[in-house]
């Protein structure tokens, strides 16, 4: 049966990639449009954000306890290579394919060989799906099945996340031929990611005790605030390569992305620092930090066409979104772990609309409408599979695994057995 | 070592309307069995039989049920697994009571699998009733004691009984790290949290009743709730039961105090058990 599949995925990768070597994507690309040091560029763009998988791992992980960091660990591990493997299978054709329709991609499935310098164009959005698909991983912990979230990561990253990329990176994308400006993703990458998410916890339901009977919220702080710290830093460094690889050509606009991308970052760590003061609530780690993710989110959308006072208003904004946003998804007691919702859904949707605010020529209208479309797309078709998926085996691990951990309960092995109530007597590999 | 196995089996035939309690080892060999005349020797052949043929059904779907019960002829057999060294089996009217059941056959099934092993040599009575036992009287000479008597009594004088039995017994090791881990985990400081045993107790019997464990435990913790000071529990609970309980309160503190407070109430009563002499022979770390 395996052997079979296997030869089946092979003729069908060959048969399709003889059918369309030169014209796999719509992409306005040609096979000799990345080279020289444009190749180069992008090639390092994508490992840069290849290596954000290992910020995101260092940041979710520092936020849970320590009975559930390796099944955090496990899901930015994993959801990366599964996720490469499905964009490889399906989902670089629904989102770069030819679009005659401008709703999603019809061809370049399976690329056995893709011709020159659109190996670098593949290598870089894969590594941007493995970044929408790990975004949930975060908010999911300490209570998701491992294999139900693997499931879900591989519908994202495969159908969900391409099919709203086609229409705003495919030239023929129905919001690409209406103006709508997204240009390294705040909307089409991480809000997509956070809407996954946000549709995961409603079904899922908060950790056992997050909420109290008579609606005191309580806090569960992460086991380590250094990994949180390194986690944010190595997101950063990465975000260059997300929004300066965008730009798929070693050109002068590369001075600008970097440029706002770094001060917008700066603005929102800053952003939500004086925020936080201005309440009155005390300036902390993990609200700095996602206060600076938040203002890279932010700008992602607009970093190209942005000047720096906007983008320092834009990040600025952005962290403090992402700062109040957790309390906002506290009052309706929807759980989630690391604010992956505040800041990359929030402070994404915030991104994009000001690109149509400081920028004359795009459409407010236009990036109003986008961000609506890709919502009622993301979310509601994740809530419906997962809502079906969730009824064929349920999304949420019993309340023994929660209070045994994850990592004992899913993966056998322990982070810090010394400290997680001696259950590594019991594993039996 | 037998006449232990035996003293065992009539604590449970002295107990109202049971008629009759054997144990077989995990080769399905009878290690002792206590019948009143109205078994002859067919029907205790076909009795290990049924027996047999039940378990290894249940081996084949790869179930290993703590107990179970089924009704064979007009009789109800309940059937306790003595932890893999065997079976004990008791045959009883449909009217006796399930509590004092169990707790009879957990009595015995200490006290059996204590006599287990302590012995090093052979532990058969005899070989298989197919081959050993050819009539009834050779089922009276090879099974019963001469001085067993069974007892009309009320079900009250049968708790009273059972009961006294079960403190003259010394508590188990298991039973003494189980009592003093709940103790420290129900010790929180109550009067902050009004309503909080009435709240605990309906939590946890609900909780218990899905998780379909023994009735009894079900009753007994609802008295040590009461007063939990004392050393209630007696009944010898598996390991399966005592997580059972242990994990529905566990969830009930993190509702109350928030899950960082439950896992830190848990932590201290595992740490203070485990400074016990008899958590080295059997581990709190097994409720969890």
């Amino acid at each position: 049966m395996f052997k079979n599949f296997i030869l089946f995925l092979t003729f069908l990768s060959v048969t399709i990639a003889d059918e369309n070597t030169e014209e796999i994507v719509d992409y306005g690309l040609t096979s000799d449009a990345i080279t020289g040091p444009d190749l180069i560029w992008v090639m390092v763009c994508a490992a840069l954000v290849m290596f954000m998988q290992a910020g995101f791992a260092l940041l979710e992980s520092g936020m849970t306890r320590t009975k559930n960091s390796v099944n955090v660990l496990m899901k930015n591990y994993t959801d990366m290579a599964f996720g490469a493997l499905i964009f490889w299978c399906v989902g670089y054709g629904l989102m770069f394919g030819v679009n005659p329709s401008g709703y999603v991609g019809i061809s370049g499935f399976m690329p056995s060989e893709l011709p020159g310098g659109l190996n670098a164009h593949f290598i870089f959005q894969l590594v941007f799906a493995s970044t929408a698909a790990t975004i949930m991983s975060g908010s999911v912990a300490e209570r998701a099945h491992y294999w139900t979230y693997i499931f879900c990561t591989i519908i994202l990253t495969g159908i969900i996340y391409p099919i709203s990329g086609s229409w705003v990176w495919s030239s023929d994308g129905w919001l690409a031929q209406m103006g709508f400006h997204d240009f390294a993703g705040s909307t089409v990458v991480h809000s997509v990611g956070a809407w996954s998410a946000l549709a995961a916890i409603i079904i899922l339901g908060p950790r056992l005790g997050r909420f109290g009977k008579k609606g005191e919220v309580r806090k569960i702080p992460g086991h380590n605030l250094s990994l949180v710290a390194i986690g944010g830093f190595i997101l950063w460094f990465g975000w260059f390569g997300f929004n300066g690889g965008s730009t798929l050509s070693m050109s002068d606009d590369i001075g600008t992305v970097l440029v706002n991308t770094h001060i917008a970052a700066a603005s929102g760590v800053a952003g939500a620092i004086i925020f936080r003061l201005l309440l009155k609530k005390p300036v902390l780690l993990v609200g700095s930090v996602n206060g600076g993710l938040g203002g890279l989110v932010a700008i992602t959308a607009g970093c190209d066409a942005l000047t720096v006072p906007f983008a320092i208003i834009t990040g600025a904004i952005g962290g403090m979104i992402a700062t109040i946003g957790g309390s906002l998804l506290e009052k309706f007691k929807l759980d989630d772990v690391v604010e992956a919702i505040p800041v990359h859904g929030f402070a994404g949707v915030w991104g994009t609309i000001a690109v149509g605010i400081f920028v004359d020529s795009v459409s407010f209208t236009t990036q109003i409408i986008g961000v609506a479309a890709i919502f009622a797309w993301a979310f509601g078709v994740c809530y419906i599979i997962y809502w079906i998926v969730n009824k064929i085996r349920p999304l949420r691990t019993d309340t023994v695994s929660e209070q045994r951990g994850l990592d004992y309960t899913e993966h056998y092995e322990q982070a810090y057995p010394e400290f997680v109530q001696g259950l590594h007597e019991e594993i039996k590999r | 070592m037998i006449s232990n196995i035996e003293e065992s089996l009539s604590s449970i035939i002295n107990v109202d309307g049971i008629n009759g309690t054997m144990a077989i080892d995990k080769n399905k060999d009878i290690l002792g069995a206590l019948m009143p005349d109205l078994y002859d020797h067919d029907s205790l052949v076909d009795v290990a039989d049924q027996i047999g043929m039940t378990y290894g059904t249940l081996k084949e779907l790869k179930i290993r049920p703590e107990e179970i019960t089924f009704e064979y002829e007009g009789m109800h057999l309940f059937m306790k697994d003595l932890r893999g060294k065997g079976i004990l089996v008791v045959l009883h009217d449909s009217d006796v009571s399930n509590a004092f059941l169990n707790i009879a056959t957990n009595i015995a099934r200490k006290q059996i699998v204590s006599a287990l092993n302590e012995s090093n040599t052979s532990r058969k009575v005899s070989r298989s009733p197919k081959k050993t036992i050819t009539s009834a009287t050779d089922v009276k000479t090879a099974f019963q004691t001469s001085n067993v008597q069974f007892k009309a009594t009320s079900n009250l004088a049968v708790q009273q009984e059972v009961e006294q039995t079960a403190l003259q017994l010394n508590l188990s090791d298991e039973m003494l790290v189980f009592n003093n881990f709940m103790k420290n985990l129900y010790m929180v400081n109550s009067s902050e949290f009004p309503g909080y045993e009435t709240d605990l107790i309906e939590f946890i019997q609900s909780s218990l009743k899905k998780s379909k464990i023994n009735p009894i435990v079900i009753t007994e913790f609802e008295e040590w709730f009461k007063k939990p000071d004392e050393i209630f529990i007696y009944t010898l609970m598996t390991e399966k039961e005592m997580h059972a309980i242990v994990h529905p309160l566990y969830i009930f503190l993190c509702e109350l105090h928030g899950p960082i407070e439950g896992d830190m109430i848990l932590n201290r009563a595992l740490e203070q058990t485990e400074s016990l002499p008899q958590a080295k022979t059997f581990s709190p770390r097994k409720f969890l």
